[in-house]
């Protein structure tokens, strides 16, 4: 098990401290997942099927009522500060200039800001944002933002990376020049990324594996191994086997949802 | 260009007042009761020396003594209410109930504990100004979006680093809205303190001349002091638009 950079075993997590263990309230029960270093793997499910609180499970926002989650085969404290978190919204500060928006987890890590900025600067240059250093987040485009987001996370120094539906607020032709270039920036930062969404074609065009979460804990987690080599281009989800999978994904997604 | 049109609409309309006053004071011709602009600009040439070497300088003195001591314990109290819930419920209610006692009807007995040194006028001034400085500046510890310190917790940050990097840039603007309501209040806290008890100021003075039925004696050392609140005013403004500069258009 040494190639595997995050699992959560037999997670149970409900919201409310109530004495009264109510099943309605269960929002996780006994839940199992994993990802291997290196590997994309995404989750879909409908709104409300608690996506995102699995991500608040493993940056340490939220605690599990039972069971264990290990990065990198070890387990860790609050786990706080442990994995990149890209959220939904890009969440840029709006009184921080780009650079020093991308070098916050840097700041925080302690580093001198002089060097987090030297640091920074040919990052910027490489996701396509040289010249945009001193600009304020309202300056730059959705996929703009978006990618000093990524940046961000990606800086925090972890090999993991959660993201949360990052590209759900872009427009459809911005979403997938996106998907092409964080793909391309998964290969070469080579990390291993966890990737929230409700976007079918999304989760399959970008994953090695799918968890599909569908009326969960009443379903068992449903989990998908995606039949495309890489590098892929975007027309491969047109290919016979893939409309079927995704036709069966959409099934399974409309079904469960309430 | 727009602003420049209001900016001008706001000058003709002043300009239109003060004509309309000049007039009406001519046509009334009672100088103490109503004196007229021009007459007070005469005044206040007059008093030129009298207000600049003493009077002006003791109400500065006031003014910025006030408001350095409401912007300390106005923000102050703001911290301590954002950093625990209890302090919050403690202290809330006596800042709200601080601004329903009449300070005018109070300042005698500052007065009476102060003497007439300076610290009657300050007291004033701050009981004044304190409050829109410490009330704006809470609110703006809550606005700091709960996202934001949740993202800066999963990189590992300290609740020092949450409350420099996301409560105080949050706080900001309010904090200068708060100001701004406060430098204006300032003069008329320095005003009403001298007015009941002083042996110099403008607020002094401008009672002195009522007493001698100088009508634009009353009213020259007015307007000075409503200039330094238009001065502060901008000030503020300048602070705001050089801190906040994220906020302003390219």
């Amino acid at each position: 098990m040494n190639d595997v950079a995050l699992t959560l075993k037999n997670i149970d997590f409900r919201y409310g401290q109530s004495e009264k263990v109510n099943e309605a309230l269960f929002i996780f029960e006994n839940l199992h997942l994993y990802l291997r270093k290196g590997e994309f793997v995404s989750i879909i499910g409908p709104s409300g099927s608690g996506k995102s609180t699995i991500f608040r499970l493993i940056t340490g926002l939220e605690h599990s009522d039972a069971g264990t989650i290990l990065i990198d085969g070890k387990e860790t404290g609050n786990r706080l500060g442990e994995v990149g978190y890209m959220p939904q919204e890009d969440l840029l500060m709006p009184w921080r200039t780009i650079i020093e928006n991308a070098a916050l987890p840097l700041e925080i890590q302690g580093m001198k800001k002089v060097q987090a900025y030297h640091k920074v600067r040919p990052l910027l240059a490489e996701i396509g944002l040289g010249g945009y250093e001193d600009y304020f987040p309202k300056d730059l485009s959705g996929g703009m933002k978006q990618r000093v987001s990524f940046l961000r996370a990606a800086l925090t120094g972890s090999h993991v990376l959660l993201l949360d539906e990052p590209f759900s607020a872009l427009d459809a032709i911005t979403r997938i020049s996106m998907q092409e270039w964080l793909l391309k920036q998964w290969r070469m930062l080579e990390k291993s990324i966890l990737f929230i969404t409700h976007d079918v074609n999304e989760a399959l065009f970008l994953s090695d594996r799918i968890y599909v979460l569908t009326g969960y804990p009443k379903k068992p987690i449903q989990e998908i191994t995606v039949p495309l080599n890489r590098p892929r281009q975007l027309l491969d989800l047109n290919k016979p086997k893939m409309l079927a999978l995704k036709d069966q994904l959409i099934g399974q997604l409309r079904g469960g949802s309430r | 260009m727009k602003k420049r049109i209001a900016n001008l609409s706001s000058i003709i309309l002043v300009f239109i007042m003060l004509i309309g006053w000049e007039i009406t004071a001519r046509i009334i011709r009672l100088p103490f009761v109503l004196p007229s602009p021009v007459e007070i600009l005469i005044r206040l040439w007059e008093l030129k020396a009298e207000l600049g070497s003493t009077h002006l300088p003791a109400t500065l003195l006031i003014i910025m003594v006030g408001l350095t001591i409401s912007i300390l314990l106005g923000v102050g109290l703001a911290v301590l209410m954002n950093l625990s819930k209890s302090v919050e419920r403690a202290l809330y209610p006596i800042i709200i109930s601080s601004q329903t006692i009449p300070i005018i009807a109070l300042a005698p007995i500052f007065v009476l504990w102060f003497g007439y040194s300076i610290w009657s006028k300050v007291v004033v001034t701050v009981l004044i100004t304190f409050f829109p400085i410490a009330v704006n500046t809470f609110d703006g510890f809550l606005s700091a979006k709960k996202e934001y310190k949740e993202l800066l917790l999963t990189m590992g940050a300290s609740k020092k680093d949450i409350f420099l990097k996301v409560s105080i840039p949050s706080a900001l603007p309010y904090f200068f809205s708060g100001l701004k309501v406060a430098v204006t209040l300032s003069v008329i806290g320095a005003a009403i303190g001298e007015w009941l008890g002083a042996q110099a100021g403008l607020g002094y003075f401008s009672r002195r001349m009522m007493t001698q039925f100088d009508g634009a004696g009353v009213f020259a050392p007015i307007v000075l002091l409503s200039l330094i609140g238009i001065l502060l005013f901008l000030v503020v403004v300048g602070m705001e638009k050089w801190l906040l500069n994220w906020r302003n258009e390219k």
